[in-house]
């Protein structure tokens, strides 16, 4: 029991270290890659590269003062952007970044838990993280948090039902809830062959759950000035923004682990995987925030209620015709 | 129910990592306030008006129908866990099921309540 | 372990309830209920019903409160209306009578020793063959109580009609 709940903390200690500094390094990666993308150098005057630049940010933000409006509802002004960043780490509690290792003798899972109820837990999370802007949004007393809180709330639980539906097609495969058991079910074919349709909505529903471009219209800096978190300094803006990062993780360690077959692959050790596969949709989604417009509201509303939420339910519909042509069934 | 420690510790870490982290910058950060400091933002003029204003009904139905498929999630999930084992008899349950929410969907629809002007 | 595990999560649960029923800002209670929903959540995990536990954190805490919040927000008390609250005293006393009734009746039953019958039909060998709890579930949902199931799909359909028929005027 002792021995179970030391590895059980240094596993946790390990994987949060691991995703914080990834984390750092992914805002980093954002600002270059939009940089090259643009033709121009992006952050490159702290460390070589800019390779400094997060940390930088980081202290800066530390230092900066703790502004908590007059008007604001104190209790509720503090709580709310913790609210936004607990969700986003306790998705990482289930996501398989690789299998059993031996350290030291001991046969190690590189995961916190496989809980039977993986990814219904994900499904739940997620759907916590809408209170932090909610809250953010009622308790700062300001027109432009509110009306962002309010657009942005009501955007994130629009796209979660279709989040929500693209995964039953893939549960519908797997015959399984539990994360390791849908990876071992992608041993021949990954699951974006079969479940195309799916992964599609599953990744346009994820980014405008994490609420960015093209959908970032809560934070849409020339309509409402920043959105939800307009009021916010100092680390409590941080909070918003650590959480949306680690949102980006988490999300594209689900993509990775239900439609592109998670830890498995050639030569290289399953870890390895893991992480090429996730900076692999890391990078998709910065493209996309290079590539794309942002839409207007209302263009984002009916998208999500008049066109995506109909396709996530014909693919629930559709998946036993993919399942009886891929031999599944 | 061991396999759950993990996720209470982790939900243990975050919240202390979450508040730990705002009243560390809190405490380090610089104070310097004033009344127009403290005041909401508004590009820089005194606020206009309150914020107290009631919202556009929309939002309530977002709300509301988002609840309702919401359940029915909850739902398929479990159904598409033994959707195998169900066979063709538990694919046509479901496709009642999910079909008789769609003529909801068509009312809310042809309504106009997912009309945003 | 599991004890103690479980007199932590009943003890928030109590104060959280008593913080939701004591608060006077509308937005504080609805956290406390968010809270209270979790806890429960954590009893559900605690006796063997992960199922129950992640749908009640994703209708309760993430569906129908976003919705409370969102009526809060809607409605936009004024802090004079929230404070008016003496109209209510009578409410209040019959509240806390009945609430003691009710506590002195489940008291009555757990001295009485109610639950000391025999095994239902579902023990958790029973459920372990089922391959878990989201499976026992579901394959007793989806025949046993197929009728039932089909309902909800009705019921749903009309609360999702009232909603629109509710608001219409305000729609046009």
């Amino acid at each position: 029991m002792t021995e179970f709940i030391i590895i059980m903390l240094v596993k946790m200690f390990v994987i949060f270290g691991a995703v914080m500094l990834t984390m750092t390094y992914i805002t980093l990666a954002e600002r270059k890659i939009l940089g090259y993308m643009q033709i121009r150098p992006g952050p490159n005057r702290v460390g070589p590269w800019g390779l400094l630049q997060p940390i930088a940010d980081g202290i800066k933000l530390f230092l900066k003062e703790d502004i908590i409006p007059d008007k604001a509802s104190k209790v509720v002004f503090v709580i709310a952007p913790a609210m936004a960043l607990i969700p986003a780490v306790m998705t990482l509690a289930v996501i398989p970044f690789g299998p059993a290792v031996t350290i030291m003798g001991r046969q190690v899972d590189v995961y916190m838990a496989d809980v039977n109820i993986g990814i219904l837990y994900i499904f739940a999370v997620s759907s916590i993280g809408v209170y932090g802007i909610v809250l953010a949004g009622w308790s700062s007393e300001s027109k432009y948090s509110l009306l962002g809180g309010l657009r942005s709330s009501a955007q994130m639980i629009s796209y979660e039902l279709s989040m929500g539906f693209a995964l039953v097609g893939v549960i519908m495969m797997s015959q399984s809830l539990s994360m390791v058991k849908i990876i071992e079910a992608q041993k021949g074919v990954w699951f974006i062959v079969p479940q195309f349709f799916g992964f599609i909505i599953y990744i346009t529903a994820a980014i405008a759950e994490l609420n960015r471009t093209p959908f970032d219209l809560p934070e849409g800096e020339s309509e409402l000035v920043a959105g939800y978190f307009t009021e916010y300094s100092s680390m409590k803006y941080a909070m918003f923004m650590l959480g949306e990062y680690i949102n980006i993780i988490s999300v594209s360690g689900i993509v990775t682990t239900l439609y592109l077959g998670g830890w498995s692959g050639p030569i290289l050790p399953p870890l390895a995987w893991f992480m090429i596969k996730l900076l692999a949709v890391v990078f998709f989604m910065i493209w996309v925030r290079a590539t794309y417009p942002r839409f207007r509201y209302d263009q984002l509303m009916t998208f999500g209620w008049k066109v995506l939420l109909p396709a996530s339910i014909a693919n629930i519909l559709l998946t036993p015709v993919f399942m009886k042509i891929f031999g599944y069934l | 129910m061991i396999n759950y420690l993990p996720i209470l510790a982790l939900f243990v870490l975050a919240i202390a990592f979450a508040f730990g982290t705002i009243l560390l910058s809190h405490l380090i950060g610089p104070k310097n306030s004033y009344k127009e400091k403290l005041s909401p933002y508004e590009c820089g003029m005194p606020p206009v008006g309150n914020t107290r204003e009631r919202f556009p009904i929309k939002f309530y139905i977002i709300a509301m129908l988002f609840i309702i498929f919401d359940i029915e999630g909850v739902f398929m999930i479990p159904w598409a866990v033994v959707f195998k084992r169900l066979g063709m008899f538990g694919f046509i349950e479901m496709a009642v099921f999910i079909a008789i929410l769609l003529i909801g969907l068509a009312y809310v629809w042809k309504k106009g309540a997912l009309e945003w002007e | 372990m599991e004890l103690l595990l479980f007199y932590i999560f009943g003890g928030v649960a109590v104060l959280a309830s008593l913080g939701l029923v004591t608060g006077k800002n509308p937005v504080h209670s609805a956290l406390f209920m968010v809270v209270v929903f979790f806890v429960i959540a954590a009893l559900f995990v605690l006796l063997g019903a992960e199922f129950l536990a992640a749908a009640q954190i994703l209708v309760y805490a993430g569906a129908i409160m976003v919705l409370f919040l969102f009526v809060i927000m809607l409605l936009r008390l004024q802090p004079e209306e929230l404070r008016n609250t003496s109209r209510h005293a009578f409410q209040k006393f019959f509240g806390i009578v009945l609430s003691l009734v009710l506590m002195a009746q489940i008291a009555l039953i757990v001295r009485g020793g109610f639950f000391k019958g025999a095994k239902g039909n579902y023990t958790p060998e029973v459920v372990s063959g089922f391959g878990g709890n989201t499976e026992a579930v579901a394959a007793v949902l989806f025949t046993d109580y197929l009728f039932p199931f089909e309902l909800t799909s009705l019921i749903l359909l009309m609360a999702m009609v009232g909603a629109v028929v509710l608001t219409k005027k305000e729609l046009k």
